[in-house]
């Protein structure tokens, strides 16, 4: 019943946004037709991101107050010079500009923006994490961002007495164990003597370290979690939409004309769908690398790999709730060698503010974005041929409508305050 | 407050789900309507179902089973995992034999299936349940189910468009 009432609603608000295009055909209005203003009204509103039940510090006022602190805090790092607020800066839509990620060394991906990240259901370029909390832990370990390891992580919480107070408070006593262990140490760390100095522990001193870098990442995503878009033009169009406003002007007519080739010839919805604009899953772009020599990167078949191996997966020692929704999904994960050069499908929402693009940087610009997905003319072939995504084609955009489509990707950039907290 | 707005927003969207799957049935070349299976043109168009309602009945394509489906939640919905209850009946052969059933999912246009990998948990002999199903995009998909039961081998296929 609801149902056919709203359908009855939309037909008519399809025909009046028909009677509008013909009213206004001179300034070029845009005519939905009722399928378009179904596919446009599931991009709209932004709802809250859904619960992280393996994280229980996730929405604590403590836990963000914390994460915050840890969030710029480079003393994390292996070499004290590098915190996540490096790469992930406020004032570069939380990525850091560059093609590639540069912390203690030069990375192989584009540093992800974290805008709307706690919307995520898996996390990183191949989704190696499963939850935010995972994620965060990675960079802190990773040789090529942070350099940092889990007894240094341990030993800075035991010996800073403000961190030390305020972690308490969340997660309980820290173990009185870094005034007898090594400074440093940790099972993923890129040199033998830090590895070696790891493996001399007992088990439950591992686990001990392993349990506090765990929560550092715990209040380090309660942070991340905030870091939210606010409405956008876009938000506004469809609002007034609903409302049976079909002449708004929320966006331009160009970004009008953009919107009805990403959610038709343009197939871009397919992939960047509902409100956050993306399915949260995995693809091959076919977008070159960027180099000729640079090494094939398998992407999400590479990450399945680790997902499943994860000791900070949602159903692993050091979640909170182990069997829960996130680690069924992981548990449901397909290992196929379709996933081959799959990577995540970014969300859009203020994209615009995020360059450069793509898993590796490659594409510059918004119009170099559009430009591949139109052309492919410098399109690598499929990473495997028997799995590709078959409606990446060409479709022959002209610059007019290139230019439209770029539109409304910026159409989608928050207005004025920047975020929600 | 926050949870209210959510759950009627969802209410919404469930709501244009089912006016989106009415839509695609009036307009089945729109929705990337597949032509029947080669070879098996009548079972398997009478299977089809241009909704994200999965059909409770259907006979396999050379009619040697007669299976019932029930999806949860229902309707299935863009990027929200659910769960088939899948049970089968031999119509041929002499019924000895353990039956077996498969489920798994493609989109034809896209050449790709689930990034999933779904569960199988028996609930009698003839009744299972498979968890961990999700329909990543919008567009055609195709349910394959594969029954097995002694000598006797069939396989139906509902097609569903996804909105």
């Amino acid at each position: 019943m609801i149902a056919r009432a709203l359908r009855a609603s939309l037909l008519a608000l399809a025909c009046s946004c028909a009677l509008t295009c013909a009213a206004r055909a001179t300034d070029s209005a845009v005519e939905l037709s009722e399928r378009e203003l179904l596919s446009v009204l599931t991009l709209s509103p932004l709802a809250p991101p859904p619960e992280d039940t393996t994280n229980r510090v996730a929405t604590s006022p403590d836990a963000i107050a914390l994460g915050k602190r840890l969030f710029s805090d480079a003393r994390l790092s292996g070499n004290g010079a590098t915190a996540c607020s490096t790469c992930h800066d406020e004032a570069l839509g939380w990525a850091d500009g560059k093609p590639v990620a540069v912390g203690a060394a030069i990375g192989k991906r584009n540093t992800p923006s974290l805008w709307n990240a706690a919307y995520n259901r898996w996390f990183f370029w191949d989704g190696r994490a499963d939850s935010l909390w995972a994620q965060a832990v990675g960079p802190i370990e990773d040789g090529a961002e942070m350099d940092g390891d889990r007894l240094h992580v341990l030993a800075l919480v035991a010996n800073d007495v403000e961190l030390r107070r305020d972690y308490e408070a969340l997660f309980g006593a820290v173990p009185e164990l870094a005034a007898r262990l090594p400074a440093r140490g940790g099972p993923l760390a890129n040199d033998g003597e830090r590895q070696a100095a790891w493996w001399t522990l007992a088990a439950d001193e591992q686990d001990a370290a392993s349990t506090v870098l765990a929560n550092v990442g715990k209040a380090i995503a309660a942070y991340v979690a905030t870091i939210r878009t606010a409405p956008a033009p876009f938000d506004r169009f469809v609002a007034d939409l609903r409302a049976g406003r079909t002449d708004s002007r929320a966006i331009s007519s160009a970004a009008q004309r953009g919107l009805k080739i990403f959610i038709g010839r343009g197939n871009c919805v397919l992939c960047h769908s509902g409100p956050s604009f993306t399915n949260f899953e995995f693809h091959d772009t076919r977008v070159a690398p960027p180099a000729a020599d640079t090494a094939f990167d398998p992407g999400r078949l590479a990450g399945v790999a680790r997902l499943l191996n994860d000791e900070f997966g949602a159903a692993g020692p050091y979640s909170d709730d182990a069997a829960g929704t996130r680690a069924q999904q992981t548990y449901f994960v397909s290992a196929s060698a379709g996933l081959l050069g799959h990577f995540k499908t970014p969300g859009l929402r203020n994209v615009a503010l995020t360059a450069p693009y793509m898993h590796a940087g490659q594409l510059p610009t918004l119009t170099a974005v559009v430009e591949h997905y139109s052309s492919l003319e410098h399109a690598s072939p499929p990473a495997d041929p028997a799995h590709m995504e078959a409606l990446i084609r060409p479709i022959g955009l002209d610059a007019a409508e290139i230019a439209d489509v770029v539109a409304f990707l910026e159409s989608l950039t928050s207005d004025a305050a920047p975020l929600i907290r | 407050m926050g949870h209210v707005r959510e759950n009627a927003y969802r209410e919404h969207r469930g709501a244009l789900s089912v006016c989106a799957a009415l839509l695609a049935a009036l307009l089945p070349c729109a929705a990337g309507a597949q032509p029947a299976h080669a070879g098996h043109a009548g079972h398997a168009e009478a299977a089809r179902v241009p909704t994200a309602q999965v059909p409770t009945s259907l006979v396999s394509e050379n009619g040697s089973f007669a299976i019932t489906l029930e999806a949860s939640p229902s309707p299935i919905r863009l990027n929200e995992p659910f769960e088939l209850t899948v049970a089968a009946r031999a119509l041929a052969g002499d019924g000895r034999g353990v039956l077996s059933v498969t489920v798994d999912a493609q989109m034809p246009a896209h050449r790709h299936g689930m990034n999933t990998r779904p569960y199988r948990e028996a609930l009698r002999e003839d009744r299972f349940l498979f968890r961990g199903m999700l329909f990543h995009m919008s567009g055609e998909w195709e349910i394959v189910i594969e029954a097995a039961q002694g000598s006797v081998r069939d396989r139906a296929i509902v097609r569903l468009v996804i909105e």
